[in-house]
């Protein structure tokens, strides 16, 4: 009974917060991989960026943004899954 | 004559009570402990910043090149740097461009976000649809990131971070006055003020606005906090301010090397002066919004 029902829905409002913080934690990546000079998107976008390299630079950022966007939409969908009210159109 | 000169008794009554209205939430403000502790830690950063020379017992710039990384001692409390700088003047120094940039951006975006927020909310429609596509947009992006990528266009100045940091938080601030003015657009008052025939303008500004203050002034501690994160961070990443000026930030990336070494004092007390400045400030936010909502 738990799974099924109180699962479900506490899960809605955890699936938002992840879903929005994949900005702010893909913040937090440039920062650590700098630090630990890691090879990562983060360590590139700083690297291009210091070095004035923009077709890397948009390169990056596009990525972090259909990254994001994924994620979203993501979340969007998992949230119509778990909660049937959300459902609008031929499929509710 | 005395009747008229005598004021009428229900316009006493009225101004008394608005009154103590006022002065209610500060009262409540000071007897929480939580408040006064972050005060406490606030005001003595500000302090810092304020007379930060004054008080430093050296020169954060002087430097002994004899006595590198050394320990903390008698003489140096917090230690020295690679180059033999005093840690602990450094740090008292470094509150300075901290608790200048962040409350400048923060206001900056404040100012901003409330009266684009206002804007969306009461006006709503396509101006909503339109700006809320935008902030959407902007949002897709960690703040950081923008934050680097224009100042790498234009190179780093504290002016220059405080407008960038203050145009990053005016999406976000605009959709937390957005749907605060939205809640109150429902309401009977703005119904007739409308039917009053006031101008939009009015409405706005002095009808909304003093009902959703509770609210921006939340949002402004809470953005206060994120700030100080964001500024640190580009300091860090050599963005902020240049060298040699002290700043906690570009004195964590210029030593953190030496942890390795066991130099741990020339990054620790930095980087705890941060975690107390932002620790204070999350204080000061939830004292406030638990005062408000109770």
């Amino acid at each position: 009974m738990i799974r099924r029902h109180v699962l479900r829905n506490s899960l809605l409002p955890t699936i938002t917060v992840i879903a929005t913080q994949t900005g702010y934690l893909i913040g937090g990546l440039v920062i650590v991989e700098t630090l630990f000079n890691y090879q990562g998107i983060g360590n590139l976008i700083y690297r291009a960026a210091t070095a004035k390299d923009f077709p890397m630079m948009e390169a990056g950022i596009l990525t972090i943004g259909v990254v994001y966007m994924v994620a979203t939409l993501f979340a969007d969908l998992l949230s119509t899954l778990l909660n049937p009210r959300l459902r609008v159109g031929a499929g509710a | 004559m005395t009747d008229i000169a005598a004021p009428p008794p229900g316009a006493v009554a009225v101004a008394h009570t608005h009154r103590s209205a006022s002065a209610a939430p500060w009262r409540l403000l000071l007897r929480r402990p939580t408040f006064l502790a972050g005060m406490i830690i606030l005001l003595f950063w500000v302090v810092c910043a304020i007379f930060g020379y004054a008080i430093a017992p050296h020169s954060p710039y002087d430097q002994q090149l004899l006595a590198v990384n050394h320990a903390p001692s008698g003489a140096n409390w917090f230690g020295t740097d690679q180059i033999g700088r005093d840690v602990l003047s450094r740090v008292i120094v470094g509150a300075r461009y901290i608790l200048i940039v962040c409350p400048a951006a923060t206001l900056l975006g404040t100012v901003l976000g409330t009266m684009l927020g206002l804007l969306m909310g009461y006006v709503g429609g396509a101006v909503d649809a339109v700006v809320g596509r935008a902030i959407e947009a902007v949002l897709a992006l960690p703040v950081v990131i923008i934050a680097f990528l224009f100042i790498v266009a234009v190179g780093p100045s504290p002016l220059f971070l405080i407008l960038v940091i203050g145009f990053i938080f005016t999406p976000l601030i605009a959709r937390t006055v957005r749907s605060a003015v939205q809640v109150e657009s429902q309401l009977d008052y703005l119904s007739s003020a409308r039917l009053l025939g006031e101008k939009p303008w009015y409405i706005m500004f002095t009808e909304i606005l003093p009902n959703v203050t509770p609210a921006i002034l939340v949002e402004f501690t809470v953005r206060l906090g994120y700030s100080i994160f964001t500024v640190v961070s580009l300091s860090f990443l050599g963005f902020g301010i240049q060298p040699p000026t002290p700043d906690w930030g570009s004195d964590i990336s210029k030593n953190y090397v030496g942890l390795g070494a066991g130099y741990w004092w020339e990054t620790l007390f930095p980087a705890l002066a941060i975690a107390s400045l932002v620790v204070a400030i999350n204080l000061i936010t939830d004292s406030i919004e638990q005062v408000l909502s109770s």
